[in-house]
């Protein structure tokens, strides 16, 4: 092949690659800098990237009332009406009405919200909480009843000694259906810090951005990216040597 | 091991009062400050027996909570003991020689520890937060009713 045809071939590979070359030094700059971005932390919002990613819970929201209010879960994320809150928790129990407090129980500790949510305090085991607690419900104005595997203890909001009672109250607290409007708020609020910038960088740099073809697309690239690095360095080898040769 | 285990093993046959911190806004200031972010509760509870407070806080290293026993006394910090890691990166931290450089441990001028706390490779943040947690012991032990020497 003459020298002219590599030429043209090499000029060719070379554009057709110059896009994702210039991709993977751009994310790779990026991706290098993340902490210092801080792009672990900041989240897309473009729902369109969060329905590419299939962005949502791996099991449905979870939600209690008491009185007007709501608790819901979601994954770990806990969420007060329409309205994330500061805490975690795996199995959520429940929540009833004590004095002047909510008390929302998860399995292994309990939650204290002001009535406007706020926590005040988050009860665990190491305050004598009796056993895992699979229910909880409201026996008077002050005082709730859980429900644990060792049997149904009692406690006030101030939370003093545990006294282990039989079930006393029909007043359980039970699954409901969370009005639609707070669901789309807290779907929202929920997608919304599940795909961080820096795993979409990740992904585009790596080629797993599109999915199944991307080995065979990145093999395809790095091959012509190969051709374009050894046609030009032949290219330059031979000019030198028709030089030589002319002079 | 579980809070309520690491509670009776520091107290062991002593029956420490169980208190309450309420976080006032100075405190919650302060608590900013050494956090970077709010605690979000407006009290704290904590086991109390002569000059001992122990305290059982929560941190997120990266992305999830990290919780921490904590007791101090009169010296400063006596023990910390990683109760639960909930991450999948900087275990690390778990162990007596990560844990024990905070012994004697006391806060200075900033909030800050009077010991330098040498980190782990691959466990910055948790190391990060553990060290957060430890500085926020020593606060809210000063606000009870036994501070800490100056």
């Amino acid at each position: 092949m003459k020298l002219d045809k590599y030429q043209l071939l090499h000029r060719l590979t070379g554009f057709s690659v110059v896009i994702f070359v210039l991709l993977l030094a751009v994310t790779g700059i990026f991706i290098n800098h993340s902490d210092q971005l801080g792009l672990d932390n900041k989240y897309i919002k473009s729902d369109w990237l969060l329905d590419w990613y299939d962005i949502g819970p791996a099991v449905p929201p979870v939600s209690y009332r008491s009185g007007n209010d709501w608790i819901s879960i979601i994954d770990s994320r806990i969420y007060f009406n329409d309205r994330e809150i500061q805490a975690h928790g795996e199995f959520l129990s429940g929540m009833v009405e004590a004095g002047n407090l909510y008390v929302v129980a998860f399995h292994d500790f309990l939650l204290l919200l002001s009535k406007e949510g706020r926590i005040i305090e988050k009860i665990s085991g190491a305050d004598g909480i009796p056993g895992t607690i699979m229910n909880i419900g409201r026996v008077n104005n002050d005082t709730f009843i859980i429900a644990t595997e060792t049997g149904n203890y009692i406690n006030g909001a101030d939370i003093g000694n545990w006294q282990q009672k039989p079930v006393m109250t029909s007043e359980w607290s039970t699954p409901d259906k969370l009005p639609p409007a707070y669901m789309d708020k807290i779907m929202a609020l929920y997608r919304g810090r599940g795909l961080s910038i820096e795993r979409v960088l990740l992904d585009i740099h790596s080629g797993r951005f599109i999915g199944k073809w991307s080995i065979v697309i990145l093999d395809i690239i790095a091959v012509l990216i190969i051709f374009s690095a050894i046609s030009g360095m032949w290219m330059w080898y031979k000019k030198k040597k028709l030089l030589a040769e002319l002079e | 091991m579980e809070p309520e285990v690491f509670i009776n093993t520091v107290f062991k046959d002593q029956q420490p009062e169980r208190k309450k911190l309420w976080l006032d806004k100075t405190l919650q200031q302060e608590i900013k400050k050494i956090l970077g972010h709010e605690l979000g509760v407006l009290r704290v509870r904590y086991w109390r027996y002569e000059k001992r407070t122990a305290w059982i806080l929560d941190e997120i290293g990266k992305e999830l909570p990290i919780t921490v026993g904590i007791v101090v006394n009169a010296s400063g910090i006596e023990q910390i003991k990683v109760l639960i890691f909930r991450e999948t990166r900087g275990w690390e931290i778990r162990y007596p020689f990560f844990t024990d450089q905070f012994t004697g441990a006391k806060l200075e001028a900033g909030n800050n520890l009077d010991k330098r706390i040498d980190g782990i490779s691959g466990a910055t943040l948790s190391v990060g937060a553990v060290e957060r947690l430890a500085r926020l012991a020593l606060l809210f032990h000063r606000h009870s009713e036994y501070p800490v020497s100056e």
